[in-house]
């Protein structure tokens, strides 16, 4: 049996992990990591100049993280309440560090600027019905915190993931991307679950994501692919590659892509777990190879797997490393939200 | 000998195609629905909250009129493709505004800039400016396949040439090996149909072979972090193919393989389609206009590869001279240029 404790840490330095680990290969294609290191990346190491993490140490994450651990905070300081109200300053906080600001996606840049109230250029999207772009992975990149202050909660983690997200990523198919997410991480902290448990879930999460967004005003229908029918097929390939690391790396980054859409990050994160049966470095190894976003998909599976298998399946140098160059506490978060789980108990 | 009739098929095809997706771009099925009631299966005027608001039923979009003023400029040239036809063509389209300032695509309009020196001053405070990405993944666009079937009667209905073709042309715009593979894709299946034993078989077959080589001579120019063409083109096509029936398809394509602005979904859609629709030109072009998302490019690449398999009898015999009265475009005198020069009559 696995002490909460250890799954509630391993979920934030799960992801912790993943985005800084991806914020080296980012944008870059699986053949051109191995270029560029001879091998696949394995390690936390420095990002190159020609990437968005180009101003970064080693060790330090980029936005994906970053945001999920400002909202954590803001989460804490609200005793576990997930409101609008506290997402919206956990962003604007967030954003006034100009290391994070300067890689914020462009859904969530315009959204902030909306927060401020500040005019936005007219832009000849406007007067469209929907914007198809906004369909982003930006939401579910940080959404993986609400899986742990609603662990073992699936329900409720889609519920707030909702409330957390909507204030940057305004419609249905962002938010299903991202309820996927919180429903995985909720599911993964339950004792005795199997990495089949966790992708169950994040199927409904992305089901009942759409659903329940798609009825809250405010929320906007966009066109595009249907993320549990992506996330079917992505585990489906993972599933048939098991055991087969590379071959499995490449059909998934051939067919289900891991770029800035919602529908296809989230998707892969799910196949990779597949295809390493949820072993935590196996996955974010993967997804930091796989190429493209690979700093958000491996933040967002990193979160899953994380609490999936507690933080001592990932090397407790990178958790040293992580807490010095960002000045993170993880550990003290961790023991937070434990606390606060304790007290909905009794 | 190229039948004329294939010609002209492909020219109204795309022209169709283009014209009735106008009205329903950027919806989702759903929403197409909701709005006319049903699929769309004539020319309607845009409503005012899609990028085409304002123009009459039967007007196109960037789509064809990009292919229809390059294949022009290159009948102009005795069918002679070169870079510096190609080149003046854009120029000269990027001057019409009912064409260019509307509806022009991110990608397009950025590398246009480029070439004419009128790219906007870099702005300092947009953080994609503080250092030079290794890959613009972003412009892994369906822009360079939007443009090509007419351009690719010009291979006279020889598949290799019509990929050289392709890269000659799209990758003035598109010098990616996703966009690429995109364009030599829809090129190669375009020169396929053009031949009197071609049936939808060879076709898609074709445009398999025009994706993989697309890729390879691409990558030459670079290499975009994405998901493989051809690999969503072969779930695509068993998608199309398995379906019981066009309205299924339809449905699965969209919400499985997607049919957005990128390369990787639309280009797969095209072919999925044009299996679905069992190589009839008109339920091909629907399945287009009533996908969801970026409809007009993908109905306009479908009415160009059926419209030269099937021939101009496969379309409404009005669409002609209604599509050249509502654009002020010479269709038929651009088939017959074209004729003369694959057939020896110049």
């Amino acid at each position: 049996m696995r002490n909460i404790y250890d799954k509630i840490l391993g979920g934030l330095l799960g992801g912790a992990t993943g985005d800084a680990m991806g914020a080296s290969t980012e944008i870059r294609t699986t053949g051109m990591i191995k270029d560029k290191w001879g091998h696949l990346v394995t390690d936390i190491i420095q990002a190159p100049e020609d990437t968005w993490a180009h101003w970064s140490r080693r060790g330090q994450v980029t936005d994906d993280f970053s945001v999920s651990y400002y909202h954590a905070l803001q989460i804490i300081k609200d005793k576990g309440k997930i409101t609008e109200k506290g997402a919206e300053k956990a962003v604007l906080k967030w954003f006034e560090d100009p290391n994070y600001s300067q890689c914020a996606g462009p859904t969530t840049r315009r959204s902030i600027a909306r927060m401020k109230g500040q005019k936005l250029p007219p832009t000849k999207q406007d007067r469209l019905l929907c914007v198809n772009s906004r369909a982003s992975n930006g939401g579910a990149m940080k959404v993986g915190c609400v899986g742990l202050f609603d662990a073992c909660n699936v329900d409720k983690a889609i519920d707030d993931a909702i409330t957390m997200c909507k204030p940057t990523h305004d419609n249905t198919i962002a938010l299903a991307g991202t309820c996927a997410i919180a429903a995985a991480v909720a599911e993964a902290c339950k004792d005795r679950v199997s990495y089949l448990d966790v992708i169950e879930a994040g199927i409904y999460g992305a089901e009942q994501g759409f659903l329940r967004s798609s009825k809250i005003e405010g929320v906007s229908p966009v066109a595009g692919p249907d993320i549990v029918r992506r996330i079917r097929h992505a585990v489906d390939l993972g599933m048939r590659y098991q055991g087969r690391f590379d071959e499995a790396m490449d059909i998934l980054s051939r067919e289900i892509g891991g770029g800035l859409p919602a529908a296809e990050a989230v998707p892969a994160a799910f196949g990779y777990i597949a295809a390493t049966k949820g072993n935590a470095m196996d996955t974010i190894v993967m997804a930091v190879n796989a190429g493209d976003d690979t700093d958000t998909v491996a933040c967002m599976a990193g979160y899953i797997v994380g609490a999936l298998n507690g933080y001592d399946r990932i090397p407790a140098r990178f958790l040293e490393l992580i807490e010095k160059e960002n000045k993170f506490d993880l550990r003290k978060t961790a023991t937070k939200i434990c606390k606060l789980l304790e007290k909905e108990d009794k | 000998m190229i039948a004329y009739n294939k010609i002209l098929g492909c020219l109204v095809g795309g022209a169709t195609g283009d014209a009735m997706g106008a009205a329903t771009e950027i919806r989702s099925r759903k929403q197409i629905h909701e709005f006319f009631g049903g699929d769309v299966k004539k020319f309607y005027a845009p409503p005012k909250d899609t990028y085409a608001r304002g123009s009459k039923a039967g007007q196109i979009t960037d789509d064809f009129s990009v292919a229809y003023v390059t294949a022009r400029r290159i009948a102009d040239n005795k069918g002679v493709v070169t870079k510096a036809v190609a080149k003046k063509a854009l120029l000269e389209w990027s001057e019409v505004d009912k064409w260019f300032s509307r509806f022009a695509g991110p990608t397009t309009r950025a590398n246009i800039a480029k070439m004419k020196g009128t790219a906007p001053d870099v702005n300092k405070f947009d953080p994609a400016n503080l250092f030079t990405p290794v890959n613009m993944n972003a412009q892994s666009s369906n822009g360079a396949g939007m443009k090509i079937a007419p351009v690719a009667l010009f291979s006279g209905g020889d598949v290799d040439k019509a990929i050289k073709i392709a890269i000659t042309v799209a990758s003035l715009t598109h010098p990616n090996q996703i966009a690429l593979a995109g364009s030599c894709a829809v090129a190669a299946a375009t020169a396929c149909a053009m031949n009197d034993d071609a049936d939808l078989f060879k076709v898609v077959q074709a445009g398999l072979y025009g994706a993989r080589e697309g890729e390879r001579l691409g990558a030459k120019y670079h290499e975009n972090a994405g998901a493989s063409v051809e690999e969503r083109m072969k779930l695509a096509i068993w998608v199309g193919l398995t379906a019981k029936d066009m309205d299924e398809a339809i449905d699965k394509l969209g919400s499985l393989v997607g049919s957005s602005l990128a390369a990787n979904e639309a280009i797969p859609a095209v072919f999925g389609l044009m299996v679905a629709a069992k190589g009839d030109t008109m339920q091909g072009i629907y399945g287009g206009v009533n996908i969801g998302d970026d409809t007009d490019t993908i109905a306009t690449m479908v009415g160009g590869i059926l419209g030269a398999l099937n021939g101009v009898e496969s379309l409404p015999a009005k669409n002609l001279k209604f599509l050249e009265k509502q654009n002020d475009i010479e269709l038929e005198k651009l088939a017959k240029d074209i004729d003369k020069i694959l057939n020896g009559k110049a």
